[in-house]
């Protein structure tokens, strides 16, 4: 049903957990299945030096949430915002049809992470 | 590998494939016709009525019709039975817990004009006897309820429910799927006029199930053709796997009480082991008034399949009923029926075991599921919104 490397990431879940001096930071919730995506970022000079996520969910909302910070470390904010959820289905092998809102959730949350600027 | 899944289907017993094998190759002629070898199929068919009748106290083995499946089975009673008597009513009791082949017949009998009543489960999943009886008007021509939950395992009072409905001419269907073979199951003393199994959750093959049909009950076939089984189901008896329930039913009955107790204790040590060492861990379904090899919990801060890849990673397999396991992306009806909070019911697992666990293998799924849950928590963002 998942791709390895979904489960790869889902097993082994990279970049998890809050970042040091994080510059943004949001956390959003699927209401219809009740999976919750937390993500931190810290740009220096539009760069995102660092990003860390926690999920409560299924495999595919954790695989995503990891894939998803693996693939945009380093990115230009410009560049993160261009990644769309079919982006990062991609890179996970592809996800089950029922189980892409986990990659949306994923792609969502990081963007409003970027967007809220410095935690207050 | 660590098999607690037995509520979704059971190893065939080596006896039962035994039993089955000369039913393939050797007496594989057609029960219908008159030549010897069809009399020698004729008569395993017999014998394997008879001995299912027997066991579930039925008085006349021709109560007994083999199916195709449970699913199969619950769908010629709620389906057939209500068409059969439609003249007397259009009125269907049943409630929220049912197995999908009961609630999904239901469906189609509203589909065709039935009113169907789903009365809702106290918080262990078990209906009120009081309440079905209420729910029961001059239209009701017919009762549903399981005799035993395949999610959380929680037992229904079916024989209550048959003694309030004595004499008021309202007919009552239980799905025994998951009890047959694993509690004592009598159709006389409970009551019932229709009752549903199925082969492969005691150690029978797939593809085989029976209805008990009460002696003088008129129902309506969903399947038309050779006229098998008294014309309530054509199709040419699938021989084999009919010999096959019949011996796993010998077997699941032979030692039953002693085995339940097994099961009981080693469920008791699993349920006992996880919810001692995790907080924000509940068992679901009654504590006590439950199959004796059904463990089922939900988790705060774990989710479901999540769970279950994490189990099924260290070989062990386990079943789950939240959400992200469905393409709905709701948890079950059943864990909703029961009003768990949605965060509860997205941590849902079910372990249910059989004959062949040990302890050892129950001690290492406990330590493998308390991990997997604190590990998952590890991951999840620190306190729910």
């Amino acid at each position: 049903m998942y791709s390895p490397i979904v489960l790869d990431h889902f097993h082994h879940p990279r970049h998890v957990g809050v970042v040091s001096a994080a510059t943004g930071h949001a956390r959003l919730e699927n209401p219809v299945c009740g999976d919750v995506v937390e993500f931190w970022t810290r740009v220096v000079e539009d760069r995102l030096e660092e990003v860390g996520f926690r999920a409560f969910g299924c495999a595919a909302a954790i695989a995503s949430a990891s894939m998803l910070a693996e693939l945009v470390r380093g990115l230009s904010s410009r560049e993160v915002l261009t990644l769309e959820a079919a982006d990062l289905v991609e890179a996970l092998g592809g996800l089950p049809p029922s189980k892409t809102h986990g990659a949306a959730l994923a792609v969502e949350t990081l963007r409003a992470a970027l967007g809220e600027g410095v935690i207050s | 590998m660590i098999y607690l899944d037995h509520a979704a289907t059971t190893p065939v017993a080596p006896e039962v494939l035994e039993a089955m094998l000369p039913y393939f190759t050797r007496v594989y002629a057609n029960p219908s016709n008159v030549h010897r070898p069809s009399l020698e199929a004729r008569r395993a068919l017999d014998q394997a009525r008879q001995g299912v009748a027997g066991h579930l106290g039925a008085r006349q083995a021709s109560e007994i019709v083999f199916t195709a499946s449970g699913t199969e089975a619950d769908n010629l009673a709620v389906l057939g039975l209500a068409r059969a008597h439609r003249e007397h009513g259009d009125h269907v009791v049943t409630t929220r817990i049912e197995h999908h082949a009961v609630l999904h017949a239901c469906d189609q009998l509203e589909r065709e004009g039935f009113r169907v009543t789903r009365l809702p489960v106290d918080e262990w999943g078990r209906v009120d006897p009081q309440a079905v009886l209420e729910a029961c008007g001059p239209g009701t021509v017919l009762v549903s309820v399981m005799l035993a939950n395949n999610e959380i395992g929680s037992l229904q009072p079916v024989a209550e429910i048959a003694e309030l409905l004595r004499g008021r001419g309202i007919l009552l269907h239980s799905d025994a799927v998951q009890a047959v073979g694993h509690i004592p199951v009598d159709v006389g003393q409970l009551g019932v006029d229709a009752l549903s199994l199925s082969a492969h959750k005691f150690h029978g093959p797939k593809g085989v199930g029976a209805l008990y049909l009460k002696t003088g009950i008129r129902v309506e076939p969903l399947l038309f053709g050779g006229g098998q089984e008294r014309g309530l189901r054509s199709g040419t008896e699938n021989v084999p796997g009919v010999v096959g329930l019949a011996r796993a039913l010998d077997l699941a009955c032979a030692g039953r009480e002693e085995r339940a107790e097994r099961l009981r204790t080693l469920r008791n040590r699993l349920v006992e082991r996880v919810l001692g060492e995790l907080p924000d861990a509940h068992l679901t379904g009654h504590p006590e008034l439950r199959l004796p090899g059904t463990a089922s919990f939900v988790f705060e801060g774990a989710e479901g399949e999540s769970l279950l890849l994490q189990l099924d990673r260290k070989g062990i397999c386990v079943s789950t009923g939240s959400a992200c396991s469905n393409a709905t992306l709701e948890p079950s009806h059943v864990l909703k029926a029961l009003g768990l909070p949605l965060q509860r019911a997205h941590g849902s697992l079910r372990l249910t075991l059989g004959r062949e666990n040990t302890v050892e293998e129950v001690d290492q799924a406990a330590q493998a599921l308390v991990e997997a849950v604190r590990r998952l928590r590890s991951l999840a963002p620190r306190s729910r919104s």
